[in-house]
């Protein structure tokens, strides 16, 4: 029988998929992989690849349940922080010092398997017992993201691009929470306030910045492909350069012009401190700004929608368990990496960092359901008007070509450089890092 | 008895033969000796500087990506010829070394010179304020970007507060997004942490300057500034050289506090030519580019070492 999902084709079923999982799924179970092995004492070694006050508790604390399900294996936990991780993912696989299982995003998956980095997963995958959990179209997707079409890593932590805004200062001024792009405009002005340091919006210009406004632009535009048929990006037409030109227009008027300057923490504690009224980032963030502000203050909504309720989305890369081909202990280092990926460690992690759930047993538990966030994510995924777009993570060097364009990005903040001339940049970096990949690919 | 002279003369030779092998041994010990207690420093360099800046002109020579293996392959001079040619980057990132490079410089010197001076002098405390003012030589970078972008911070910042409060400015500064402000933003901080090194320095140097020198000057009839450029300043040169050409290299070097506090930007007004290396080679992966543009600095500061030691004469008595 064919369901709904299996109509989807691409990697952009997978995120659906796993949030129609999410939002219907069966009753929540203890599951886990809890597993005593009689080998001998190895000790393994895990990389956090966001590492922080928030989140290192959480994998400390896996890890401990993990090791009392397994006294044999020690897992040692070496935490990175994100703006640092992939560069050091990548020095360790040139360097073959390697960690036995780390958590990156599948954005970076096919980087790290083309420097032959990583172990392929199918067959553990194929005998492990919490296969079923996992939404097929989901594995589907990652496979999708390599040549070989191996898997290379299975998915802890699902996200959704978010726009964040102040619930109570938007009822006290009688305004539309910012549910449509037009509405979106019209709060960012109506909540600017710059003679007390408050600004309607806070503009991410530092690391980070390219791929938020790529984000912002596809929603925003409409557009619902990555690349046109002849391969080129569609961040280079007209109704891409139109809403650059839009959104930069906010920059150091509806918003500070410190912003040039904000990567993640900066933007955060803008927002959480009530200098800014919106912000942009991922549901990872959401139970920040509820500690910070409280529930009451605090709005979250996906990226608005199109006149006429259609939502266009970029899809957001999942959190994975991936195994390196350098390690000395593969049987122990699988165990690892599928006990994160079982239900009891899923929904703890996702609950303590309020993103979702990418397993079905998970799905129907009450934190799913009391995190607004998350619960206005699936909603929007549920809809038939909604569009999922893929970046094109199968390039290797597209999350480098996104850092390449952050400069050029502040330039335009500062009048340097038009928004024609960033977008037409950006898109030619992109058709070629294509073109190279598909000659290098050929079948 | 009488064979004695006869066995003297034939140990001689014999002597003779022996002596020469002993010395024909000591001299080879001799030979070997001092190469081999060259050897594990000789092991060291090669490993750690050796190897490492043969790789990178190696490499300037490849396309090199981690990510891109398909790409991979000898390039010949092709980097070079984009870095000199078409690399606007390049040019910018350069001028802004250059730029750091004399701002701090200059004003370590001019500041670390007159710190000396005071901490030369006797006065109450001075054992005090000697430790304090050196203190912030012992900082890191990372700790002083923290301090400083407290400090500049639009919203919470002191620097701000203070200048709003005693009437100097009616709206807060955006010390490290404002394109006029931010290069001597970034440049103010390094001058806090830069200026010691001189003061150490120079005032090790002034210490040394015998006093009956000052003494011959004021009975000659100089005043203290004619007995600073005649006396001080000649005295100090090779200090000044030396400290200014090893502060020279080290801020062109400088990734540390850029990097951290405004990441080459906005817009690559603070990039300079090692953080863009840094970008090319570890945020971008293009190892083989990020190679060349090493290449290419390690050429301009040594050229710039061999001229300045030249032209300043260095330990040469003028």
């Amino acid at each position: 029988m064919r369901t709904p999902l299996s109509k989807l084709r691409g990697p952009a079923a997978a995120l659906l998929a796993m949030l129609a999982v999410a939002c219907g799924g069966g009753a929540s179970s203890g599951g886990g992989s809890a597993s005593t092995a009689s080998a001998a004492p190895v000790t393994i070694t895990f990389w956090d690849t966001n590492a922080g006050p928030d989140r290192t508790p959480v994998w400390q604390e896996l890890i401990k349940r993990f090791q009392a399900a397994n006294p044999n294996i020690t897992v040692e936990y070496t935490g990175i922080p994100i703006a640092q991780q992939l560069q050091k993912l990548q020095a360790a696989i040139a360097s073959g010092a390697v960690p036995d299982v780390a958590n990156p995003l599948t954005s970076q998956l096919s980087g790290m398997v083309a420097q032959d980095g990583l172990l392929p997963l199918d067959k553990q995958f194929n005998g492990w017992s919490g296969k079923g959990d996992i939404p097929a179209p989901l594995i589907t997707s990652i496979r999708a993201l390599v040549p070989d079409k191996k898997l290379y890593a299975i998915p802890i932590s699902g996200n959704m691009t978010t726009l964040y805004y102040r619930k109570d200062w938007i009822a006290q001024k009688g305004l539309k929470p910012p549910t449509t792009w037009d509405d979106f405009y019209t709060d960012v002005n109506a909540l600017n306030d710059p003679a007390h340091n408050v600004y309607g919006f806070g503009f991410r210009g530092a690391t980070g910045s390219a791929s938020q406004l790529e984000n912002w632009v596809f929603s925003e535009a409409g557009l619902t492909t990555y690349f046109d048929s002849k391969g080129n990006a569609s961040i280079g037409s007209q109704a891409a350069i139109s809403v650059i030109q839009r959104a930069v227009g906010l920059y150091g008027k509806q918003t500070s012009k410190d912003d040039i300057t904000h990567g993640f923490p900066e933007m955060v504690s803008e927002f959480d401190s009530g200098h800014a009224a919106m912000i942009m980032h991922n549901l990872g963030s959401y139970p920040q700004h509820i500690t910070a502000l409280g529930k009451d203050a605090v709005g979250a909504v996906t990226l608005p929608a199109l006149s006429g309720g259609k939502h266009v989305l970029l899809n957001s890369p999942n959190i994975s368990a991936m195994v390196f081909k350098g390690t000395k202990h593969a049987d122990a280092a699988w165990k690892f990496a599928a006990f994160l990926a079982a239900p009891d460690s899923v929904s703890y992690f996702n609950e303590k960092i309020g993103q979702i759930p990418p397993n079905e047993k998970v799905a129907s538990a009450q934190w799913v359901k009391d995190n607004a966030g998350i619960q206005n994510a699936l909603a929007t995924q549920k809809q038939s008007n909604t569009t999922l777009v893929n970046p094109p993570w199968i390039l290797p060097d597209y999350s480098a070509i996104e850092s390449q364009m952050e400069p050029s990005l502040q330039k335009m903040l500062l009048g340097q450089v038009t928004p024609s001339q960033f977008a037409s940049d950006l898109a030619g970096k992109l058709a070629t890092s294509k073109r190279q990949y598909d000659q290098a690919h050929k079948p | 008895m009488r064979n004695q002279p006869a066995a003297a003369t034939a140990s001689r030779p014999q002597a003779r033969a022996a002596d020469l092998t002993v010395r024909r041994r000591a001299g080879r010990r001799r030979s070997w000796l001092p190469y081999l207690t060259l050897l594990p420093a000789s092991v060291l360099i090669a490993s750690f500087v050796v190897f490492p800046v043969a790789t990178v002109f190696y490499y300037s020579l490849q396309q090199y990506d981690v990510t891109r293996p398909y790409l991979n392959g000898f390039v010949g001079l092709d980097n070079f010829r984009q870095v000199l040619t078409s690399d606007d980057v390049f040019r910018t990132s350069l001028a802004v070394s250059v730029k750091w490079v004399g701002s701090e410089v200059v004003g370590q010197l001019v500041l670390g010179m007159i710190l000396a001076l005071v901490l030369n002098s006797a006065f109450r405390g001075r054992g005090l304020a000697r430790s304090l003012l050196f203190s912030p030589w012992a900082v890191s970078g990372v700790v002083v970007t923290t301090m400083w972008k407290l400090l500049y911070n639009p919203f919470t910042g002191m620097l701000d507060t203070v200048l709003t409060r005693v009437g100097l400015i009616h709206a807060p500064i955006q010390w490290l997004s404002d394109l006029d402000t931010v290069f001597g933003a970034v440049v103010a901080a390094e001058l806090w942490r830069g200026v010691p090194f001189f003061a150490i320095v120079l005032l090790a140097a002034l210490q040394g300057i015998p006093t009956d020198l000052y003494e011959a000057a004021a009975v000659d009839g100089a005043g203290r500034w004619q007995a600073f450029t005649r006396v001080t300043l000649p005295l100090l040169k090779d200090a000044i050289i030396l400290a200014t050409l090893l502060r020279g290299v080290w801020e062109f070097n400088n990734v540390d506090l850029i990097y951290t506090m405004t990441a080459g930007g906005p817009g690559d007004l603070t990039t300079t030519l090692p953080l863009y290396v840094v970008n090319q080679a570890i945020r971008y992966h293009n190892f083989g580019y990020g190679s060349a543009l090493s290449v290419v600095a390690f050429a301009v500061l040594l050229l710039f070492a061999v001229l300045y030691l030249r032209l300043g004469r260095f330990g040469r008595d003028d």
